[in-house]
């Protein structure tokens, strides 16, 4: 039986694939690789990405984070999407620009987690 | 001693380094731990110097002083993202602070409320605590869509926020401390970010309507039909 032929990447020619990219399956080497991080894309799904608007659920975990601030509650919803995103756009499955929006509801919703803490707390005290 | 690592490209590897020892003295530059180039005196750096990168880009490097020390780093007379003057760094930065502000002024109306034995005293100035910072979150959001009326909107906020402290500090008949001062210092900082993410949200409004004046007008057929 006869070995299949390896795979060469398709922008370098010369060196051999040793992976695929996360998106758009397209192969990539060790060369395509290096400075991309741990999301494996390959450098024209980079770029793609960086040009992109943030997801939907990027900019839904940020608004709820804003709107947590009129109760805390709703942060909480924040705080998930937030970390279900930058989990997404780690595994190049969301545009790396909804990151800052992910960043800040994750953020916001712990804070909103101990205001929420301290609401009940603060209930209990003076109740 | 300070170092600042800048990408190329939004999102792009770090690959620039710009390290300088104290007072901003012997600035070098490295790019994917090549050197760039160097340099040597404070005054020089201040001037503006330009190197040229291995893509035959030229690297503008120059120390400002708007109101804090800054450096500016264009590439080809555009600002490497992440840079102070970076226009979508500015933006983020301001909203940033929006939203940490906010969760400030939360949290100590939160704490405060908590910590009281007075609730019905300290329930108005909580109330109003939470209320501004429900602004200022508010106000972080639209920040985040680049809009440009947030951050006036946010200076004007603390505008009145500030003259009032001034007011309040200048009728009492307690001399000012060190925390009024410290207190206004950060407000003047704060007027900076916002300020430059005013400017921010202003040069990328800029630059996406030349880029949507750039794109040709949808075409229409080729070749116009001959008339009968």
């Amino acid at each position: 039986m006869e070995a299949a032929p390896a795979a060469h990447c398709p922008r370098h020619p010369e060196t051999l694939a040793e992976g695929t990219c996360t998106r758009c399956g397209t192969f990539t080497c060790v060369l395509c690789r290096e400075g991309l991080g741990a999301r494996g894309l390959c450098p024209a799904c980079q770029d793609l990405s960086r040009t992109e608007k943030p997801s939907g659920r990027a900019v839904l975990s940020l608004v709820f984070a804003t709107v947590g601030f009129c109760g805390f509650a709703p942060g909480v919803v924040g705080l998930v999407l937030g970390q279900q995103e930058l989990n997404a756009i780690e595994a190049g499955t969301a545009p790396a620009s909804g990151r800052d929006p992910a960043l800040i509801a994750r953020n916001v919703g712990w804070f909103h987690v101990v205001m929420l803490f301290l609401a009940f707390l603060g209930l209990y005290n003076h109740l | 001693m300070g170092a600042l690592k800048l990408a190329l490209e939004e999102g792009g590897p770090r690959r620039l380094e710009l390290s300088w020892s104290g007072n901003w003295q012997d600035l070098k530059i490295e790019l994917d731990d090549q050197p760039v180039g160097e340099v040597a005196d404070r005054l020089h750096l201040e001037d503006g110097v330009e190197f040229k990168l291995p893509d035959d880009s030229v690297l503008h490097v120059q120390l400002l002083h708007v109101p804090t020390t800054e450096l500016r780093v264009l590439r080809d007379g555009a600002s490497l993202p992440g840079e102070a003057t970076d226009p979508v760094q500015q933006v983020r930065t301001a909203t940033f602070l929006l939203y940490g502000l906010a969760a400030f002024s939360v949290g100590l109306a939160m704490v405060s409320l908590v910590m009281t034995s007075k609730v019905r005293q300290q329930l108005p100035v909580s109330a109003s605590n939470l209320l501004f910072g429900g602004v200022l979150a508010v106000l972080g959001f639209f920040m985040f869509k680049r809009s440009r009326v947030a951050p006036l909107l946010a200076i004007l906020l603390y505008s009145f926020d500030t003259l009032s402290t001034v007011y309040l500090a200048v009728t009492s008949e307690k001399v000012a401390g060190v925390s009024a001062l410290t207190g206004l210092v950060i407000r003047i900082l704060i007027f900076g970010v916002l300020g430059r993410g005013f400017l921010g949200a202003r040069e990328l409004a800029r630059r996406e309507k030349q880029t949507r004046t750039a794109v040709p007008p949808a075409m229409g057929p080729a070749v116009a039909f001959p008339e009968a």
